[in-house]
């Protein structure tokens, strides 16, 4: 019954900007302060302040829309959006409507094996409106702090045709975002945020009833919800009903998705242009500013340069500070394969989905280990025991194996000399070895190993070993 | 009561506006006449105009990142009709303004 349909999904996002101070006012954007300290005249709606546009947020908000590829307005203008709820003191909010801040531009990514490209129809700079909490003895509690946040929409068209599809694009959109460092995108702190559009139709068919789909803030959430509306949907059609039009809230707790019951009037905004903001104009600086290297280019540069199997490009360039973390760590290091499992594998894991640049062991702290395994001056096995004592000490390498008294194994001819060493010791079991019985090399393995305290590599010592017994 | 171009009595709800009856009366009065004058405008056809959203030249000035102080909570929340644990207290708009339409 589900596979006879074609599912129409189109996201509207809006991420916060990360700028110092707001939208259209100097206060202070900070998260988690007080409630209501973060506030003035512009952002409390008082009658007669001017809002004066904040050029951070118009810098981040370009190099989102040149990342996307849009095609940016060099002149642009804000509208008044009009309605009445409580966390909007003015009773419009200031926004973009026609000739936005850019149109037109794309994402592509992968999904299922498949190269998809979703069209953005435009992306608009508006302000945040107050944080509400709604109390159960029928009150809303307001917090002006967020009041007038700088917040970047961007508007897709339907082009996607899936909840997993919706989610996988939701994903590669904070990454782009993340890359620019134009916010965190903290989902949980409200950064990225989203809405959808959601219809279905028999393939063939003229588009269906679209629902509007609120409150879709992580990317489980996303995913469920469309997933559930998609069924609801289907069900009703199939059932002879008729899909409303109407908005509706995904509740994560119980899973489902129920019609939105305000008062927020009709859904004619009366937009305006705001008179007491000029056209913006945008200085060519904007435009011109380098953008970093974006993702895609980024794995596909690591797959080539590198070597890298695609899955470990794709882990190392997930965060663009993964990605730099491994550049400043191969720096003079020869074998780029270890260190790259070395970062996807002993950093990441360690890490465990925290940011790392919150990781105590720098680039160059972890360069001078992997140097010594390179160099055979200590062996994997045992680089592994030191990388755990400096996360466990915060000391360096050097500092470690100097503590352990010395157990580098300075070069090859060392552990030559320790060989010979033990085979001088243990005139029987070369006797043994020789007429045969080549499983005694186990034990005088141990013996080297014992001298080297462990830290020799197991491998060279067989050859050595075995080069001797042989000769 | 005859119902003028504008919901007078709504509007005011939702702007927490207190209007007497004779207020409401005259500013229906006003506000309908404004309407109507607005409306004439509707008869002139601009199919061939440029649409002009600003009557001068010029583009708007942008301020530095900056942080200023604002003002103070206690002032601010001191002109509030109601607040809770320094939050602003306001009727739930989910039960909401009773629709007069
Ligand atoms: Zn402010």
């Amino acid at each position: 019954m589900a596979a006879d349909y074609e599912v129409i999904i189109g996201l509207e996002i809006h991420v916060e900007l990360d700028t110092q101070t707001k939208l259209f006012c100097g206060c202070s954007r900070e998260y988690g302060r007080d409630p209501n300290t973060q506030i003035c005249p512009v952002c409390l709606g008082y009658p007669g302040a001017l809002p004066v546009l904040n050029q951070e947020a118009v810098r981040k908000a370009v190099l989102a829309a040149r990342a996307l590829g849009a095609r940016i307005h060099r002149r642009s203008y804000f509208y008044r959006k009009n309605y009445f709820y409580p966390d909007l003191p003015k009773g419009y909010q200031i926004t973009q409507y026609t000739y936005s801040l850019a149109e037109e531009g794309a994402l592509e990514f992968e999904f299922e094996g498949q190269k998809r490209r979703v069209r953005i129809e435009r992306m608009n700079l508006e302000e945040e409106a107050a944080k509400s909490f709604h109390t159960d003895d029928g009150y809303t509690l307001l917090d002006f702090n967020r009041s007038g946040i700088p917040l970047l929409e961007i508007v897709t068209y339907p082009d996607l045709r899936s909840p997993a599809e919706a989610r996988t694009f939701f994903t590669r959109l904070r990454q782009l975002l993340r890359y620019l460092r134009i916010s965190p995108c903290d989902m949980e702190k409200g950064h990225l945020r989203a809405d959808a559009n959601i219809s279905v139709r028999k393939p063939g068919e003229p588009l269906g009833t679209k629902v509007e789909l609120k409150n879709l803030n992580s990317f489980k959430a996303l995913e469920e919800g469309l997933r559930y509306e998609v069924q609801r949907q289907i069900q009703l059609l199939e059932s002879g009903g008729r899909v409303v039009q109407e908005t509706r809230l995904f509740d994560e707790d119980e899973g489902v998705t129920r019609p939105m019951r305000t008062k927020e009037e009709a859904h004619d905004y009366r937009y305006f242009p705001e008179p007491d903001l000029l056209p913006l104009d945008l200085d060519p600086k904007f435009l011109e500013e380098p953008l970093p290297e974006l993702p895609d280019a980024k794995r596909e540069r690591f797959i080539r340069d590198y070597g890298l199997r695609p899955d470990v490009a794709e882990v190392l360039t997930l965060e663009r500070e993964t990605a730099e973390y491994f550049e400043a760590l191969i720096q003079g290091l020869t074998d780029i394969e270890q260190a790259a499992h070395w970062v996807a594998n002993r950093v990441l894991g360690h890490l465990k989905g925290q940011a790392i640049t919150a990781f105590p062991i720098r680039p160059e702290g972890l360069r001078e280990l992997l140097r010594l395994v390179e160099t055979r001056k200590i062996t994997l096995n045992k680089a592994k025991d030191v990388f755990e004592k400096m996360l466990d000490t915060g000391k360096s390498a050097a500092e470690i194996i100097e503590e352990e008294g010395a157990t580098v194994i300075a070069s090859e001819d060392v552990l030559q000399t320790i060989v010979d060493e033990v085979i001088r010791e243990n005139p029987e079991l070369v006797e043994k070895y020789r007429k045969g019985k080549t499983g005694v090399i186990g034990p005088l393995i141990g013996q080297v190993m014992k001298k080297t305290k462990g830290s020799a590599d197991p491998q060279v010592v067989r050859s050595l070993l075995v080069a001797r017994l042989e000769a | 009561m005859k119902k003028g171009k504008v919901d007078v009595q709504h509007i005011a709800q939702l702007a927490r506006l207190h209007l007497t009856p004779e207020e409401e009366k005259e500013l229906q009065k006003h506000l309908d006449r404004m309407l109507e004058y607005v409306e004439i405008l509707t008869e002139v056809d601009v199919s061939d105009v440029e649409p002009m959203a600003y009557p001068h030249e010029g583009s708007q000035r942008l301020r530095s990142d900056t942080p200023r102080p604002g003002i103070n909570r206690n002032e601010a929340l001191g002109i509030a009709p109601d607040e809770f644990f320094f939050l602003y207290r306001v009727p739930s708009p989910l039960k909401g303004v009773k629709d007069k339409s």
